[in-house]
């Protein structure tokens, strides 16, 4: 079948027509046969309470902090946010049930499918894009961001793919796949332009290409000329890093061609991307600084970062208290209730509060490994580890960029941030994990 | 750990698969770490924030805040019994220098030095201060000035509207029970003060929003706390009377060449305070926010003797066959000499009163038993403070003497006694309404914001049985007809009263001195179902020094002008020929309506009560302020249809308000015209009306504001 051989992404079709048709022909398979009346102790466990738990602990803390962080808005309109996103949240559960629900040999048979809708409405907007303006699709009363419905087809196109990968991954073949699955939805994104989205699929792949069988040190080459670009503008440290990765390549000793690509490429951009840059007009560096990150501070002082790590900075251990934040209160924080959502929560609760928070977080995390260590599903143990690299370095950005640690992107914080289509995605997700856990031998 | 055992015994398929699983072990260990790191390197950032760096943080957070700002609380206005605006908020505009940098500080100084008094050294010194450069240049400046100022255009120099308080119908000169603010529209003196925590509202708080850099300004605050406006004040003074009282006090005191004089208007049931006038033209800046009538006391003299006759009458020792020998105006007790003014020889007790006879006045102190003297003092309320609401008011004070015959007799004729004028009214006042002692006050009730009016209760305390009030209610009209004050009999005007002249002591040489005297008089009318109280007090009056000769006129005049503006005199006749339905203007407004119930008329139900409740000797009775008046003469509107004044004149269809021709009136008219027609107006400088948006014959429902330019 010549189909079965393309770019050995689609595989054997008559196998995804025999699931969906064991799974749409005969419902009894959805639904458990012998439903107990009384649910037992470890039925519920199988559901990983602890997970979900936390899960709804971080979005009631989310809406709380939501509500104070808009409370007093000027404008009587943005005082609802807290009530919309309670809203959402409902929507989010109905999602986190679906996700339960539906067993993921479904997914695993539209995976391909999912990812080629995105693409197409992506490039829809981006086509359209001048007109209805950016990043939302009206749905009736609702906006939808389908950048983060991407989030959520390329975490199951890659992990279809990697899951029944026959090959060793790190070849020149399955990256070149990988690459073209996760580039063009990517691409699109960050022409919306959301950086951040865009990120957190470079973020998910790697973790994704890891937990498949890359080797860590390979994975340092693959991002080295990101780095190199990043470090190019100050020399000193360009140069720090060209030495560590010239040793890097010694003591590993890849194949002669690898090395000196990498090198070669890592010299490139090194040295070539300062000269570029400025011979570049102000305006024009400008103008790709804002193509990258719109959200860049437009007065030029750190202004964001510098309130979100004052309203941290005076919370203090215990927090000023529920509604009592000065910096929150009087409007001094930049989109509190989305993307600086922790600085409210620092300046209000204090050092507790973030630590409790972060463990909570880490609660989310450790179980979503577990699930996908746990599972037989080879398509299921990615999933859950994508799921838990899509929150883990949307944490990371988005805390990292409130205490100052992290450039300023528009990143949300998972459960936390206001967001409705975001929300439902992370629930999305964690009923992915539960779905993961519940159904490991499944194989 | 059974998934994993379970994993291993299922897959079971050699060495390969379990490799696989080793692989994932390892990977999952790695992935948990780094998870770890990132987790840690947060959590250590955060205690760094948080924790170890928080002192420097919060200050940061402090500095920003600063820029919080105060939203202004309307302060409540002041109304008299009709509505008029006594004292109300006009806004002007003040302007700041922020930041002030932006502009050099000699610049500024050399613009505003044109206006106020201003100096870059001002500038500079207070900018050193501040970091954030904010300055006052000029606060509270009118519409003229503020324009010119706009239009200097100079960057950093930004303007907000503050109130001022105004007082549209306080006359210079006199002091009212109104009072004033001081700067900062704190109460200062009079009701501003007593009911200050009422007037005054509830500022809110706002932010002024700044940048990183705390370049951008925004004028307009965001509110983080709503302000709550204060309460207004629905005061019984009625401003017409309080107007005519002190024009006549003024003439009066002007006549006599006195020093000062102080009067009292009162309704005699209630204790409603219908005017109330401190004129001391020789010191007006003195002791301003002081209202003497309550914060100073003096001896009454013989207005004091109504004490003496109502103990006497109700203790049964005088009755129409009592005679007296007033000893041709020399009476000797306890061997020392009281004197007449003129020489009387055998008196009745009704004729000692009359033509207030000290010697006999001190016969009839002598033949009550002893200590009931003192007790009569107290139970008309001498010694104690009255419960006016104004500061600082006084006791008063019964001097301890020993019993002897001379100390009862001087103390009933008004000396070796302190009280202030208004706890004489009000003794005056009981026998007035039949008996009761009523607290006087100024404040009808008070009306929140969203309009919820809240009356005063009102309290009385029978003192006397009618039947005695009855009979000293006689002999004080006899008073005006037959005796010391009836130069004011005027039978038309029929007012019953009683005069005193009291020597002044001299504080210097403890002595009474022969020379200044305090001329006084207190009286009701009508005579024999009073509804107006009055006192008045002359402070040493030339070259005549006899209450009925100086003040007894001053109450005369005033009822005489007073009754003629109200709709018709209180016998049910018309004194002014006015033909014409009463009520011209249509009252569009509802604040009346809302505060029936809250302003009484004259005459109120106490007296009703009063006719019920005659058995008892002593009752509390509390009653609200009601609408039904005793008299039907009294229900009539209370318009302002003064001749000294323009009447607005609106279309008796009620239907087609127009804004009347306001040019050429002074404030308080203007403030009259647009209350009658139920609209509001808003005021710019002061002075006459020169200018006026809407023009005249505007509809009134079409433009609800209108605009005037005062010069």
């Amino acid at each position: 079948m010549p189909l079965n051989k393309l770019g050995g992404v689609c595989t054997d079709f008559r196998r995804d027509a025999g699931i969906v048709w064991r799974i749409i022909g005969q419902p009894g398979a959805i639904r458990p046969k012998n439903r107990k009346m009384r649910p037992d102790w470890k039925s519920i466990r199988e559901y990983d309470p602890l997970l979900i738990l936390s899960a709804v602990l971080l979005t009631v803390i989310g809406i709380v902090l939501i509500y104070s962080a808009q409370h007093n808005a000027p404008n009587p309109a943005d005082r609802a946010y807290w009530s919309r996103q309670l809203l959402w949240f409902g929507v989010a559960l109905v999602g986190f049930l679906v996700a339960v629900k539906i067993p993921l040999r479904f997914h695993e048979v539209f995976a391909y499918v999912y990812l080629a809708i995105i693409a197409a409405v992506l490039i829809g907007l981006a086509v359209l894009g001048q007109t209805v303006g950016g990043r939302w699709v009206s749905l009736g009363p609702a906006y939808l961001q389908p950048s983060e419905l991407a989030k959520l087809a390329v975490l199951f196109a890659l992990s279809r793919y990697l899951a029944y990968l026959k090959q060793p991954v790190f070849g020149f073949r399955p990256l070149l796949t990988v690459a073209a699955l996760v580039g063009p939805v990517a691409l699109l994104v960050l022409k919306q332009p959301d950086l951040g989205t865009a990120l957190v699929f470079c973020a998910m792949t790697l973790v994704l290409l890891f937990w498949g069988g890359v080797p860590p040190i390979a994975l340092f080459f693959l991002v080295s000329p990101v780095i190199s670009l990043i470090l190019a503008f100050n020399w000193i440290a360009w140069v720090a890093f060209a030495v560590v990765l010239f040793a890097a390549l010694i003591k590993v000793r890849p194949r002669l061609l690898v090395s000196v690509t990498v090198f070669t490429v890592n010299l490139a951009f090194g040295v070539f991307t300062p000269i570029l840059w400025n011979s570049l007009h102000a305006y024009q560096q400008n103008r790709i600084l804002v193509f990258l990150n719109p959200g860049v501070d437009p007065r030029g002082a750190g202004y964001q970062i510098i309130q979100s790590k004052v309203a941290i900075g005076s919370g203090g251990f215990w927090g000023k208290g529920f509604l009592e934040g000065t910096q929150t209160g009087l409007h001094f924080l930049p989109a509190k209730h989305t993307d600086f959502v922790f600085s409210v929560l620092g300046e209000e609760f204090g050092f507790v509060g973030a630590v409790i928070v972060l463990a909570l977080f880490g609660v989310l995390l450790w179980r979503a490994i577990i699930a996908g260590y746990v599972s037989r599903n080879r398509f299921g143990r990615f999933l859950a580890v994508g799921a838990a690299g899509i929150i883990g370095f949307q944490l990371l950005v988005n805390v990292g960029m409130t205490v100052g640690l992290m450039p300023v992107t528009g990143i949300p914080l998972p459960f936390v941030s206001y967001g409705g289509t975001s929300l439902v995605l992370f629930w999305f997700l964690i009923g992915l994990i539960v779905n993961v856990r519940r159904n490991w031998q499944e194989y | 750990m059974d998934a994993r055992t379970s994993i291993g015994r299922n897959m079971g398929q050699g060495f390969r698969t379990r490799q696989l699983e080793k692989t994932f072990a390892r990977r999952r260990r790695l992935l948990i770490a780094v998870a770890l790191c990132v987790w840690g390197a947060i959590w250590l950032r955060a205690f760094d924030l948080q924790v170890l760096n928080r002192a420097s943080l919060s200050d940061v957070a402090d500095r920003q805040s600063g820029r919080r700002v105060r939203l202004v609380a309307p302060r409540g206005e002041i109304l008299d019994r009709r509505g008029r605006l006594l004292a109300l908020n006009v806004g002007t505009e003040s302007f700041f220098a922020y930041p002030g940098r932006k502009s050099s500080a000699s610049a500024l100084a050399a613009k505003f030095s044109t206006v106020c008094r201003t100096s870059s050294a001002r500038l500079r010194r207070e900018w050193s201060q501040r970091d954030d450069c904010f300055t006052w240049m000029i606060r509270r400046c009118d519409d003229d000035l503020a324009k010119r100022i706009r239009s200097w255009k100079i960057p950093g120099v930004h303007t907000t509207s503050e109130f001022s308080r105004k007082y549209p119908c306080t006359i210079t000169g006199v002091k009212d029970p109104i009072g004033y603010v001081n700067a900062d529209l704190d109460g200062a003196a009079g009701l501003e003060v007593a009911y200050d925590n009422v007037l005054r509202g509830v500022d809110g708080e706002g932010v002024l929003v700044a940048d990183a850099v705390g370049r951008r300004f925004d004028l307009d605050p965001i509110p983080i706390k709503p302000l709550k406006p204060g309460n207004n004040l629905h005061t019984t003074i009625d401003w017409d009377w309080q107007s005519i009282l002190a024009e006549e006090l003024a003439a009066a005191v002007k006549e006599w060449k006195a020093k000062s004089g102080q009067a009292v208007l009162m309704n005699p049931h209630t204790g409603a305070i219908v005017a109330l006038v401190d004129y001391d033209p020789w010191n007006p800046r003195k002791h301003r926010s002081k209202i003497r009538l309550v914060t100073d006391v003096m001896e009454p003299g013989s207005t004091f003797k109504l004490v003496p006759f109502a103990a006497a009458m109700t203790e049964g020792v005088i009755g129409p066959q009592s005679f007296y020998d007033c000893g041709n105006g020399k009476g000797k007790f306890s061997g020392r000499h009281l004197h007449d003014d003129k020489k009387h020889g055998i008196l009745s007790a009704d004729e000692v009163f009359v033509v207030s006879s000290n010697v006999g006045t001190g016969r009839i102190a002598n033949e009550l038993e002893p200590g009931r003297l003192e007790f009569w003092c107290r139970r008309f309320g001498f010694g104690t403070k009255t419960g006016v609401d104004l500061e600082q008011e006084s006791n008063g004070r019964i001097a301890r003497q020993p019993p002897s015959e001379i100390n009862r007799a001087t103390l009933s004729i008004g000396h070796g006694i302190a009280a202030t004028p208004l706890q004489l009214a009000r003794a005056y006042a009981a026998v007035a309404n039949g008996g009761y002692l009523v607290r006087p006050h100024l404040v009808a009730a008070t009306e929140t914001p969203d309009g919820r009016v809240a009356p005063t209760p009102l309290q009385a305390e029978r003192i006397l049985v009618p039947e005695v009030a009855l009979r000293l209610k006689d002999l004080m009209r006899r008073v005006v007809r037959e005796g010391t004050a009836n130069q004011i009999w005027d039978p038309e005007f029929p007012i019953a009263g009683k005069t005193g002249t009291a020597e002044k002591p001299d504080l210097e040489r403890k002595r009474y001195d022969k020379n200044s005297y305090l001329a006084s008089f207190v009286g009701f009318y009508p005579a024999d179902n009073p509804r107006l109280l009055g006192l008045v007090i002359i402070d040493e009056p030339e070259p005549v020094h006899y209450g009925g000769w100086t003040a007894a006129p001053v109450l005369l005049n005033t009822i005489k002008r007073g009754v003629r503006i109200e709709d018709g005199d209180w016998n049910g006749q018309r004194r002014d020929g006015f033909s014409g339905p009463v009520a011209r203007v249509e009252r569009a407004d509802d604040w009346a309506r809302r505060l029936v119930g809250a302003v009484a008329p004259l005459v109120s139900v106490a007296e009703a009560q009063a006719s019920n409740e005659a058995e008892a000797t002593t009752v509390t009775a509390t009653a609200q302020y009601r609408e039904q008046p005793a008299v039907p003469a009294c229900e009539s509107v209370w318009e302002s249809i003064d001749r000294t004044r323009r009447v607005v004149e609106t279309p008796d269809d009620g239907q087609n308000f127009v804004w009347p021709d306001l040019r050429g009136m002074n404030l308080r008219d203007a403030l009259v015209a647009a209350r009658t027609l139920g609209a509001t107006i808003r005021v710019a400088g002061s002075g006459l009306v020169t200018k006026q948006s809407p023009s005249p014959g505007t509809p009134v429902t079409t433009e609800q504001t209108c605009q005037l330019t005062l010069q």
